[in-house]
């Protein structure tokens, strides 16, 4: 795939999917009838499309573009392919305090902090742990980032097993991700754009990370300066994800792989087609979710994987580009 | 102290409880190649980081062109002074264009992009290297030996005054030794840039450079020309092992007795 062309056909893939999830749900609306409501005209289409989808198709997006962004940046701190936003336990985190606050009937604003704190809590937990005497390696911030998430591991399986049986379905579809309650917020999109520009501003330093850190401070990087931001960048962006939706797996993991494998590794290119393709997969996968065997609603983190796997092995396999 | 050169003062270097190099005093100047030679474990790669100012000093300064290294920006060292790692640490994919083209990081300013210029010099550098044809190829199918001449690419990319290589013939057959080291000790004659290697071969050492730094298994060191340096006797007593020089040839050659 031609380079320049990237960036226009995945805004363009992104568009589409906005569409489509527009137009899809328990009510199926045809062109006119979107059209309609869209501006205003009719009444019923107008109420489902601007308070009940496109909130929730923006929140996708977000979330989606927020995870993909984090998977790039993890992916570089740690130079393993294999990390994802929540390899250093964010996740484990927010669900841990997510799922207290359910066990206490909080919710709204509370429960949402209760998330952050547990997400943000956890990076500065990891951050300390790792960075002991001042040697930080990506070996060892991974180590601790993997333990402590299993040490959430725990405390999750305790939350669940001391909750009733009428808290149980929510906590669980929170865990797999689940957009049903997500809205879309200031402060998430904030944290996108913020996320966006920082990311572009670090991408060449970023390329040279990626090369070795060795070889990133001889070019004339300055290495942990970069790390420490990109610790704190992408600990927030995958924070601000799962305080959203949950979380949502393999969106951050494949999206920047597959975005490699389109030709794109340069992260000046890479840092925006992860956020669109991103956005767009999750928006995607959330559209099936509320539609396939609507009305029953099944958690997007199912969807993200069964779109996910097959994309990922196919274009894994077409061998055309190594990842 | 003269501006345009690379300097230690009171140079002193420890790994754990082991002194590698203790009140080293050295000035590296445009126009000179220098060697570094020791046994395994003896500092050598410790020593040119140490230099670099990669890693920190635990006596003593390195001075670039009069100034503490490790006060100065790293752009602005990078500018300067380039270095060759021992190994290449390739994770994610790229094409040896793209990584050539690194080299140039310290001459743009952040929000810009590579020129057609300094795609030119990552080209040209490519070329003297021999690797023109593979351009665009994944650096994860490089030969060892390709790989290596790549990173010394990406060092003549970054142009800088002072080019510091951990074992340049790593990896390389006996042909494209002999052609990198011609190259690397051309830039210090006809370019004017000074060069440190830390190399294995005494022999290519000894045709290739003219200044040597010998640090040796109890913490002392030697400096200067290498006809001082490269002798018999010193370089049995570097390797631990006794060495025999071959009479009759065009370049000095040695061999362990």
């Amino acid at each position: 795939m031609m380079k320049k062309a990237i960036l226009p056909l995945l805004s363009l893939l992104a568009l589409a999917v906005l569409l489509h999830g527009l137009a899809t749900g328990s009510l199926d609306l045809d062109g006119p009838t979107l059209r309609a409501g869209l501006m205003g005209r009719d009444a019923l289409a107008a109420q489902v499309l601007w308070e009940l989808r496109l909130p929730r198709l923006l929140a996708a997006f977000l979330t989606g573009g927020l995870l993909a962004l984090a998977g790039v940046l993890m992916q570089v701190l740690l130079r393993n392919p294999l990390a994802d936003p929540y390899v250093l336990g964010i996740s484990g985190g927010a669900a841990s305090g997510a799922l207290a606050a359910m066990l206490l009937g909080l919710g709204g604003i509370w429960f949402q902090g209760a998330a952050f704190g547990g997400a943000f809590g956890t990076m500065l937990l990891v951050f300390a742990l790792a960075h002991g005497r001042g040697s930080w390696t990506p070996a060892r911030l991974l180590l601790t980032g993997v333990v402590v998430a299993a040490g959430w591991g725990a405390v999750i399986g305790l939350l669940l097993s001391l909750s009733p049986d009428g808290t149980l379905r929510g906590m669980l579809y929170w865990l797999m991700g689940d957009l049903s309650q997500a809205r879309p917020t200031a402060w998430s999109g904030a944290i996108l754009l913020l996320g966006l520009l920082a990311g572009l501003a670090l991408a060449r330093p970023l390329n040279l990370l990626a090369g070795g850190e060795l070889q990133a401070a001889a070019l004339g990087v300055e290495v942990k300066r970069l790390r420490y931001g990109i610790y704190l960048l992408a600990s927030l962006l995958a924070a601000s994800a799962v305080t959203l939706a949950g979380s949502v797996g393999f969106i951050g993991l494949v999206t920047p792989h597959l975005v490699r494998l389109m030709g794109a590794r340069d992260h000046r290119l890479l840092i925006p087609a992860s956020l669109l393709l991103g956005g767009t997969l999750l928006t995607l996968a959330d559209t099936l979710s509320r539609s396939l065997f609507a009305p029953q609603q099944l958690p997007v983190g199912v969807l993200t994987a069964l779109i996910g796997v097959p994309l990922f092995l196919y274009l894994l396999q077409r061998g055309s580009a190594r990842p | 102290m003269s501006l345009d050169c690379l300097a230690t003062r009171r140079l002193s270097l420890r790994i754990g409880t082991r002194q590698l190099v203790r009140n080293l005093d050295l000035e590296i100047r445009p126009g000179q190649c220098w060697c570094i030679l020791g046994r395994n474990g003896s500092g050598k790669t410790t020593l040119l980081h140490s230099l670099a100012g990669l890693r920190p000093v635990e006596g003593g300064e390195v001075l670039l062109n009069g100034a503490d290294i490790h006060g100065l920006p790293r752009r602005q060292v990078a500018r300067q002074l380039g270095l060759l790692s021992q190994d290449h640490e390739d994770v994610f994919p790229a094409t040896v264009l793209e990584t050539a083209l690194r080299g140039r990081h310290p001459h743009l300013s952040p929000w810009t992009w590579e020129s057609a210029t300094d795609t030119a010099h990552a080209r040209a550098a490519l070329a003297q290297v021999g690797l023109t044809e593979l351009a665009t190829r994944e650096v994860g199918t490089l030969s060892g030996g390709e790989r290596r001449r790549l990173g010394i690419a990406t060092l003549l990319t970054q142009d800088p005054r002072f080019l510091l290589l951990d074992e340049p013939t790593n990896h390389l057959d006996l042909h494209h030794q002999i052609e990198v080291l011609q190259l690397l000790a051309g830039l210090a004659r006809t370019q004017d840039k000074a060069l440190v290697m830390v190399l294995h071969d005494v022999n290519l050492a000894a045709r290739f450079c003219d200044h040597a730094l010998l640090l040796f298994e109890d913490g002392r060191h030697g400096v200067g020309p290498c006809a001082e340096w490269l002798t018999t006797e010193q370089l049995g007593r570097l390797y631990g092992h006794p060495m025999q020089w071959i009479e009759g040839s065009a370049h000095p050659v040695w061999v362990p007795a």
